[in-house]
């Protein structure tokens, strides 16, 4: 009885079948919808922002060379500075 | 004016639009004199505000159908701008003269008062950088037309850079600092670094071996309009000044220059990003968030 009980119904699983594959329409429209208005989104940046890529917003890319590997900045301890940077 | 500290003679003078701080060997105070003579040369050619400089009457060919021939000098700034901006994706814009002129600051800034901002801004449009055309054959530059390069920070940067390279040919051991834009060749008598304080590390100053250090902040040249406070530091995404959370950033490099270009693209992309931007180029420096805390990258 127990097996019977735990049998598929056929005609419930085709529902399911129905209602996944309703489902996967529905997420893949949104997926779609969103990926729209984000292109939107990110179209708007890019035309706001000329040849500066949305990509900047997040970090700048690699470059072809410019930076060379910079020297530590470490800690002086309780010496006297003889330098300033305040900022300009 | 000229005092000593640690065997070594401090020379303070006015160039660029700040003070200039020359270090040198007590014993070889003499160098001091060329390293000013190179600041003042810098400063004459790449003044904005004078408009007889090389680079105002560069600024005032812009839309000019011809390239306008310049000194090495100039020409290797505006390449040096040029390729600081394309390492950055145009976060580093050296040209928002114009814009920045249009904001009120037309003028020195000692000489800066309240400006009046009821004329509306113009459209911004960004990336103009890219359109600058540079002839290396000729060596001259040309312009997109209603544009006008200011180089200041990155100027300070490469002058101070030269300084230091001309002492470091002559054997000099020396440290020049034009207003936080600073660059040290050797290392001062008897010490395994410079020491140097920065805004908003209290009295803790940090140790510097060997390039460059620049300071970006939106905490100075600031001015008042109609319109509210504005500061110099420009975003060039959309022409405003500068919000991004961070109201200052330090950077270490091999040179000045190029700290300067890191610590402003820093500053712009804010307190997320700056730290990813600074450990992908294997960069040291110290950002401060708009509420005073400070991270060390």
């Amino acid at each position: 009885m127990a097996r019977t009980a735990t049998m598929p119904d056929p005609r419930r699983g085709a529902a399911e079948r129905r209602l996944r594959r309703a489902k996967i329409v529905i997420a893949s429209a949104c997926a779609a919808a969103t990926f729209a208005a984000w292109s939107l989104v990110a179209g708007s940046i890019a035309t706001t922002a000329g040849s500066t890529s949305a990509a900047t917003t997040v970090v700048a890319p690699d470059n072809g060379g410019f930076f060379d590997p910079g020297p530590n900045l470490g800690d002086a301890g309780a010496q006297a500075p003889l330098l300033r940077s305040q900022g300009s | 004016m000229t005092t000593t500290l640690n065997q070594l003679v401090e020379h303070r003078f006015r160039a660029m639009g700040t003070e200039v701080v020359v270090l040198v060997p007590a014993e070889r105070d003499d160098a001091a004199g060329t390293a000013r003579t190179i600041i003042d040369d810098w400063d004459r050619r790449f003044s904005r505000f004078d408009p007889t400089s090389e680079l105002s009457r560069l600024n005032a060919t812009a839309g000019a159908t011809t390239a306008k021939a310049v000194s090495r000098m100039l020409f290797e700034a505006v390449a040096t701008a040029l390729a600081g901006a394309r390492a950055t994706d145009g976060l580093f814009d050296p040209l928002l003269g114009a814009r920045i002129v249009e904001l009120g600051y037309d003028r020195t800034f000692e000489r800066l008062e309240g400006t009046d901002s009821s004329v509306p801004l113009s459209p911004w449009v960004a990336g103009q950088w890219r359109a600058i055309e540079l002839d290396r054959a000729a060596q001259a530059v040309r312009m997109p037309a209603g544009t006008a390069l200011d180089l200041g920070g990155l100027a300070k940067g490469m002058a101070v850079d030269a300084a230091v390279a001309v002492l470091g040919r002559m054997g000099v051991t020396a440290a020049v600092n034009a207003g936080g834009d600073l660059a040290v060749y050797g290392l001062p008598p008897g010490a395994s670094s410079w020491t140097v304080a920065i805004d908003g590390l209290g009295d803790t100053p940090l140790a510097l071996a060997a390039g460059g250090l620049a300071t970006s902040s939106t905490r100075r040249r600031r001015w008042q309009t109609a319109a509210g406070e504005r500061h110099h530091l420009l975003d060039p995404r959309n022409g405003l000044p500068a919000a991004s959370g961070l109201s200052q950033v330090s950077v270490a490099a091999t040179s000045c220059a190029q700290a300067e270009v890191a610590a402003t693209a820093a500053l712009l992309l804010g307190p997320s990003a700056a730290p990813i931007f600074l450990a992908r180029h294997r960069l040291h420096g110290l950002l401060v968030t708009d509420d005073g805390t400070t991270v060390r990258v």
